[in-house]
Formats: structure tokens, C-alpha cells, sequence
């Protein structure tokens, strides 16, 4: 990176050259100095000014996956205008939030029922017959893997595993895991809830 | 040294770790409150014994009574017991846990503390010898703690087994900021041997950290965890923030200066592939967790371009007991390349579910059939699956085999996390190879083509075995992808995906086979294998044609019924629901 000035009418635009980058990033790191050339040190303090700059914003973006879980935490999905928001706050590129939120399974971009039922198909559980359980869970609120119920009181989804193995048959309803399930404690843990 | 009052005399404690909350303990927990029972009740983490959950040992009068499975029902009898200084027969399991044939060719060396003090309270832990390895580590020189953990052999309890003292002293010479990160992303389906840890005795893995960050010099550091874990969030959220109050984190911890440490949790947000260090330090940055190709390694290149050591929960565990308990006695644990212990997860057909802690070199037939008692109904084990997804499995033949990374290896499977997953007659080979290949196809981050779309294409010839409608020569074709992945992956998850397939395809030849020429599912798994059919045995019940859902069987009352093969989805209702077994699966 090294630093880089212009002149338009006598005055002078110091901004420090990235390279060719994905995104117009470059434009925040420039800098109106004035008419006079800076002096050798008023340049070093300029370009590290920049650099902190970059360490801040770098620091920032680290924190997309954060941005997001904050997102969510709200409501239980994030919205299109969260999105939207959170690309113009803190500014980045709408497509890298879309590409973190859909490659993690946890972020949701669609609405989710009060109580979030993941039923655990990981190896143990699926030795232990988990997927009969998701046929009886699917039957019982009459939705598949990934809808919401009409009431909008439950979503299902598999997961591939949340580390209750040794009491498998598994599920997770919010917080709150649940094991050795046959389908009458699956009905009536559900009862309980509804 | 003070030594928690609560450790000594008379107590309660009951474990209240995830497996034994899924089981009832804090129902269990809220009554004993209720009870007027003179005894402190300590809430501990998982003692492992997850198949007797909820667990609650009463000491009294010195004398230790152990009860499994307790409900909240009995707690009324259980505390008139304990008042009457009785034993409550019903639910007794044993004075000591030694006594068990579970218990017996344990060694716990890391997991000494779980289930037995509180995880919460540091005096429990300091009372325990807590933290007096970070005290002997601070005696020494970083670099002769890094020479104790090279003459403990320890080897990395991720997976990999990379010696732990060479990874430290990578980033140990370089003069710039270093990271240490405590990789807790444990997506292994059938491991949860550091969600146990991280939920019984998060001080250990701290000080383990602390160690390692006065050894390497390193002043930031991060436990990576998975958001499927909220307990074992909460609770290590809660010990830091103790260890923070308590100047053991910090500025100048235990009063060296320039011994500084910041410790913070990321939670992570559900993808197997971060798992991967590389992966890992990627998600850390909040992007998405693809792979990144090695060189430059994390050792070079890690968090923010940082120099970055990632080392297992259990590595970290194991490192504060070295330092406990010093490297000479940990190395005589173990065989002469294992050294030490290693934690493995019981899960699938086996009697005893649970978590163990044995010495390398102990043989899997004694952990199968000693700790964990073969399988519920007795039959054989057919076979065991070890590392997950990227594992491989061991038939009983092969149980005579010592625990250990190279003896595991030899039997072309990985020792992986040490999740070990048993299976009994009723499990098809096929149908499992098909679920691995599921979860690792789903769960490949889709940046290189092999690992990518090579999964998918041997996905849909395992679906075509299943189906019945492959050819002899697709086992060809799936071995002949299977290299190529093998060779041409970009990471752990796609190099080691084929795994599952090749090894039984390799130790169950004659089951693929037999989808394949004899159209017929030898386990009775794969649902278009198989058909069901009513026997002789049939009283005319009609039990089975009130559950079938599609209406297929029909029959007058106290005659034999029928199945409409048409009809038929093979749910398997009327086989689970017929008490005359007078239902064949064919």
C-alpha cells in the first residue's frame, strides 16, 4: 500500500493506493490536506492514520457473524431491511452478509415459530432410528423440516448433531434438549408446550 | 491453599450437565430443594455415566451412596432414607463408582473434577489441586514449559495428533502479537467429550489456556464454540468472568509482569467445516468458513494475519493436568507414541452410553465390552464406527486392537475425536455409508469442485445401491471417485469424506453385493428392499389395520389379515404394533 496524491486546484488529495480491490473500499482512506505540500513527517503521520483506519475497519468486518447473531437475536430471523441496515451502518457489501447468513445454518432469513424443535439426526441418533421420529414430528404438526406451523407456534429442522448422543433419540426445543424420545414423549413433551 | 468446606463432610451433589438435564435432574434438583435435608447440594457437571442419568451421590457419615435414574417421584423416599441414614434400595447403583465395570479400567486423569465439584466455584476447583500447574508452569521459563509438555508426549486430542509442544513452539519464537485459540467447535456427530468438559470443569480448560498463553507468550485468546452448546457457553462465559475478578486473567495475572491474557468466547454458528483450523480462523473473522490451502500456516498466518496456534478443548484439558500432575507421571500413562489418555464418547447399540476416559493402549474390546457391556439386547456388535463422518469402521475381529493414533490408523479409520459409535445386526452398511455421505455433502462449504460435486455424484450411486438399481460395476465407480477426492480436496472435511465408504465397502463387501445382484437389504433397512408380510401367527386382531396409514392391510376379525404390497409405504407401523409378531419384515 503506499500513499498517493492528486492536485485539482491547488489542492492537494492524499488517499492511499490499495491495488485493484472486489469493492470500492479505497475512497473511505483519502484525505483533504490543503494547498501547501505536507511536509516527509506530516506524511508519515498521515499514512499511519490510514493504516489505523484499515485496522479499525478490518476489526469491524470481523464482526460480521456478530452483526448477524445480534440480528437475530431480535426476533427470530433476520429481516431483509435488517440486512439492508446493517450493510449501510457499517459499511459491507450486502452480497458478503448474504454469503456468511446463508452459509451458517443458524442464521434464518425466514420467519420461525416461537419454539424452534431441532431434531437431532446425527450418527447415534440415526443408529437409534431418529428419522422415524422426524416422520411422526412431520405428521404430528403437519409441516416439513424448515416450515413453520400455522399457529406459528413451532418450526421445525434437523440438525446433524447437538451433542446429546448418549441419549439419543435427541431434540432441542429452544434451549432446553430432550433425549431417549420415543413418540409418546415426543407428544407429549409438544403437548406441554402447546 | 483453602479447601472448600462443602468438599468435606456430609453432602448432596447431583449432576447437572446437558445429558442429565434431557434426563430430569433439574426437576430432581428443584425437589431435593423442597426436601428438609440438613446437607449442602452441590449442583456438579457429567460424571459420564449418562445411561444411569439423573445421577445424585449422597455423602453421609464418610460414607458415599451413588443413585442412577432417579426421578423426581423418588426423591420423597430418597430423603426419608437419607434421614434415617438408609440406603434407598431402589435406585441405589453402588457405594463407589470403582465398583462398576464401567468405572474399573477408567483412568481419569482430566476428567477427575466432572461430576465431582461444582463447576462454577473456583474454591472447589483450587481444592482440587486447581491451578497449581499454572503455579509450577510460572515457575519455569516459557521454553521449559514447553520442554515438560514435550516430555509428557502430548499429542493433539483433536484428531490429528499433532504433537502439542512443536505447534506451541512455532509461534513461541516470533516477537509479534500472537493468538491462541481453544477450538471447541466440536460438530463430530457421536462426540460431546468437550461439551462435557467445557460444562464439568471449565477452570481446567482455562488454566490449561493460561499456560499455554505464558509458554508461547501469546496475549489473546479465544474459545470457539458451537451455538448448539448454550450450556457450556454459559458456563465457561461465568468461569472467565470469576477468572477475570479474580486477576487470574488480565493485566499482570499472578503478579508477572507482562503475563497478560484476554479471554473471550465466539460462538460459533453452525458449520461443521469450522472445525477445520483454517475454516476456523476464517469464521473468527466473521466470513464464511471456507478452508483456506496450507501453507501459509495459522503458525504464520492465523487471526488478523496473527500468529495462531488452535488446539482441542481436550488438548487444553490435558495440558493444565500435565502441569498438575508433571509430564514424567502423565508419560507413563499410555503407549510409547500415545502417551496420556484420551476421552471417547459411547453412543449407538451399546449398553452403557456415555463418557470414558481410558490410558492408550487399553483395547477396544475392553472398552467395548468391559466399560461399555456390548450391545442392549446382547446380540453381536456388528461394527464400530470411529471419527465420524470421516472415519472409518472396525469390525469385531479387529477388537483386539491396542487404543492408539497409528494403531487406529492401521485399521484405516481415525481415532478423529474419539467418537465412538456402535452398531448392532439391525444397521445396514449401506444405509450408514449413505448417511455419512449425506452430512458431509451437506455440510461441504462448496469451494472445490471435488469435494463438492464428487460428494454428491457418490451420494446418488449410494442411493442407487439402496434402491436396488445399481450395477456391479457403480462399486467400481464409487471406489474410483473416492481416491480422486481423496487426493484432490481441498481440506480434512472433503479428504477424508470417502472414508466411511471405502472402509465398508472393504469390510462389508458381500452386504453391497447383495443390494446390488440380489436386490435385497440383509439388515432389512433400506425401505425399497424390503417388504412386509403377515404370517400364520395372525389372530385377526385388526391392531395393524387401525395404525396403517395408507389403508394397505385388510382382513375380517379373527382372521388372517393381508397387506396390499401395492399399497404399502413400509412404514414399519404394523410390524411395532403387532404384539403376535405376526408380522414378517422380508
Amino acid at each position: 500500500m503506499e500513499l498517493r496524491h492528486i492536485k485539482i486546484k491547488d489542492t492537494y488529495y492524499y488517499y492511499l493506493y490499495h491495488g485493484i480491490q472486489k469493492n470500492n473500499k479505497y475512497f473511505k482512506y483519502e484525505k483533504y490536506v490543503g494547498t501547501k505540500k505536507p511536509s516527509e513527517a506530516d506524511l508519515k503521520i498521515l499514512k499511519a492514520d490510514f493504516l489505523k483506519e484499515i485496522e479499525e475497519e478490518k476489526i469491524k468486518k470481523s464482526n460480521i457473524i456478530e452483526l448477524l447473531q445480534e440480528a437475530q437475536n431480535n426476533d427470530n430471523h433476520i429481516t431483509e431491511e435488517e440486512l439492508v441496515q446493517i450493510s449501510t451502518e457499517n459499511n459491507i457489501p450486502l452480497t458478503d452478509l448474504i454469503g456468511v447468513a446463508t452459509f451458517y445454518s443458524e442464521f434464518k432469513l425466514k420467519n420461525q415459530g416461537q419454539n424452534q424443535i431441532k431434531i437431532c439426526n446425527g450418527t447415534a441418533c440415526h443408529v437409534k432410528h431418529s428419522l422415524k421420529l422426524i416422520t411422526y414430528l412431520e405428521n404430528l404438526l403437519k409441516i416439513k423440516p424448515g416450515e413453520v406451523t400455522e399457529d406459528d407456534k413451532f418450526s421445525l429442522e434437523i440438525v446433524n448433531c447437538i451433542g446429546a448422543c448418549a441419549r439419543a433419540p435427541a431434540m432441542m426445543i429452544n434451549d432446553e434438549i430432550y433425549g431417549e424420545l420415543t413418540e409418546e414423549k415426543v407428544q407429549k413433551i409438544i403437548k406441554n408446550i402447546k | 491453599m483453602k479447601i472448600a468446606p462443602e468438599l468435606d463432610g456430609d453432602r448432596i451433589t447431583i449432576g447437572l450437565a446437558t445429558c442429565g438435564i434431557s434426563a430430569g435432574a433439574r426437576e430432581v434438583l428443584e425437589e431435593l430443594q423442597k426436601q428438609e435435608i440438613s446437607m449442602p447440594i452441590i449442583q456438579t457437571g457429567c460424571i459420564g455415566m449418562c445411561y444411569n442419568e439423573p445421577i445424585v451421590t449422597v455423602i453421609q457419615d464418610g460414607k458415599k451412596y451413588i443413585y442412577g435414574k432417579v426421578q423426581r417421584e423418588d426423591v420423597q423416599k430418597l430423603a426419608k432414607a437419607i434421614k434415617n441414614k438408609k440406603i434407598y434400595e431402589e435406585k441405589f447403583i453402588c457405594n463407589e463408582l470403582n465398583e462398576l465395570p464401567f468405572y474399573k479400567k477408567q483412568k481419569k486423569l482430566v476428567m477427575n473434577n466432572c461430576g465431582v465439584i461444582n463447576p462454577l466455584n473456583i474454591d472447589h476447583y483450587i481444592s482440587k489441586e486447581g491451578f497449581s500447574g499454572l503455579k509450577k508452569a510460572i515457575k519455569l521459563t516459557p521454553n521449559e514449559v514447553i520442554k515438560e509438555i514435550e516430555i509428557s508426549g502430548l499429542r493433539g486430542r483433536g484428531g490429528a495428533g499433532f504433537p502439542t509442544a512443536k505447534k506451541w513452539s512455532f509461534i513461541a519464537e516470533k516477537k509479534e502479537e500472537k493468538v491462541i485459540i481453544c477450538n471447541g467447535d466440536e460438530g463430530d456427530p457421536g462426540a460431546f467429550m468437550n461439551r462435557t468438559l467445557m460444562e464439568s470443569d471449565p477452570f481446567k480448560i482455562i488454566e490449561g489456556i493460561l499456560i499455554g498463553a505464558y509458554a508461547t507468550g501469546a496475549k489473546d485468546a479465544i474459545i470457539y464454540t458451537r451455538a448448539e452448546y448454550p450450556l457450556a457457553i454459559k458456563t465457561l462465559q461465568t468461569a472467565i468472568d470469576i477468572c477475570n475478578k479474580e486477576k487470574l486473567l488480565g493485566k499482570n495475572i499472578l503478579g508477572i509482569k507482562g503475563f497478560d491474557l484476554s479471554l473471550r468466547i465466539q460462538k460459533g454458528a453452525g458449520a461443521y467445516v469450522c472445525g477445520e483450523e483454517t475454516a476456523l480462523i476464517q469464521s473468527i473473522e466473521g466470513k464464511r468458513g471456507n478452508p483456506q490451502p496450507r501453507p501459509p500456516y495459522p503458525a504464520q498466518k492465523g487471526v488478523n494475519d496473527k500468529p495462531t496456534i488452535v488446539n482441542n478443548v481436550g488438548t487444553w484439558g490435558h495440558v493444565s493436568t500435565i502441569m498438575q500432575i508433571g509430564a514424567k507421571k502423565y508419560s507413563k500413562v499410555g503407549t510409547k507414541k500415545s502417551r496420556g489418555t484420551k476421552i471417547i464418547c459411547l453412543s449407538g447399540d451399546i449398553k452403557r452410553t456415555g463418557v470414558i476416559e481410558v490410558p492408550f493402549g487399553t483395547t477396544l474390546k475392553e472398552i467395548l465390552i468391559d466399560i461399555g457391556g456390548g450391545t442392549p439386547s446382547g446380540t453381536k456388535i456388528k461394527a464400530l464406527f470411529s471419527g465420524g463422518p470421516a472415519g472409518g469402521c472396525i469390525t469385531p475381529n479387529k477388537f483386539n486392537t491396542k487404543l492408539g493414533y497409528e494403531e487406529i490408523k492401521s485399521l484405516k479409520t481415525i481415532m478423529g475425536s474419539g467418537s465412538f459409535i456402535i452398531t448392532d445386526e439391525n444397521t445396514c452398511m449401506v444405509n450408514i455409508a449413505k448417511y455419512f455421505l449425506t452430512f458431509t455433502q451437506s455440510e461441504s462449504c462448496g469451494k472445490c469442485v471435488p469435494c463438492r460435486e464428487g460428494t454428491k455424484r457418490m451420494l446418488e450411486i449410494l442411493i442407487k445401491i439402496s434402491r436396488g438399481v445399481a450395477k456391479l460395476e457403480d462399486v467400481d465407480k464409487l471406489k474410483e471417485l473416492a481416491k480422486f477426492i481423496q487426493n484432490n480436496a481441498l481440506c480434512g472435511l472433503g479428504q477424508f469424506a470417502p472414508n466411511p465408504v471405502l472402509s465398508t465397502i472393504e469390510n462389508f463387501y458381500d452386504e453391497y453385493i447383495a443390494h446390488i445382484r440380489d436386490k435385497t437389504c440383509p439388515a432389512h433397512v433400506c425401505e425399497n428392499l424390503i417388504h412386509y408380510e403377515i404370517n400364520d401367527k395372525c389372530v385377526g386382531c385388526g391392531n395393524c389395520k387401525i395404525h396403517c396409514p395408507v389403508g394397505a392391510i385388510s382382513g375380517n376379525p379373527k382372521e388372517k389379515h393381508i397387506i396390499d404390497q401395492s399399497k404399502c409405504i413400509k412404514c414399519g407401523k404394523c410390524y411395532e404394533v403387532c404384539v403376535f409378531k405376526a408380522i414378517d419384515k422380508k
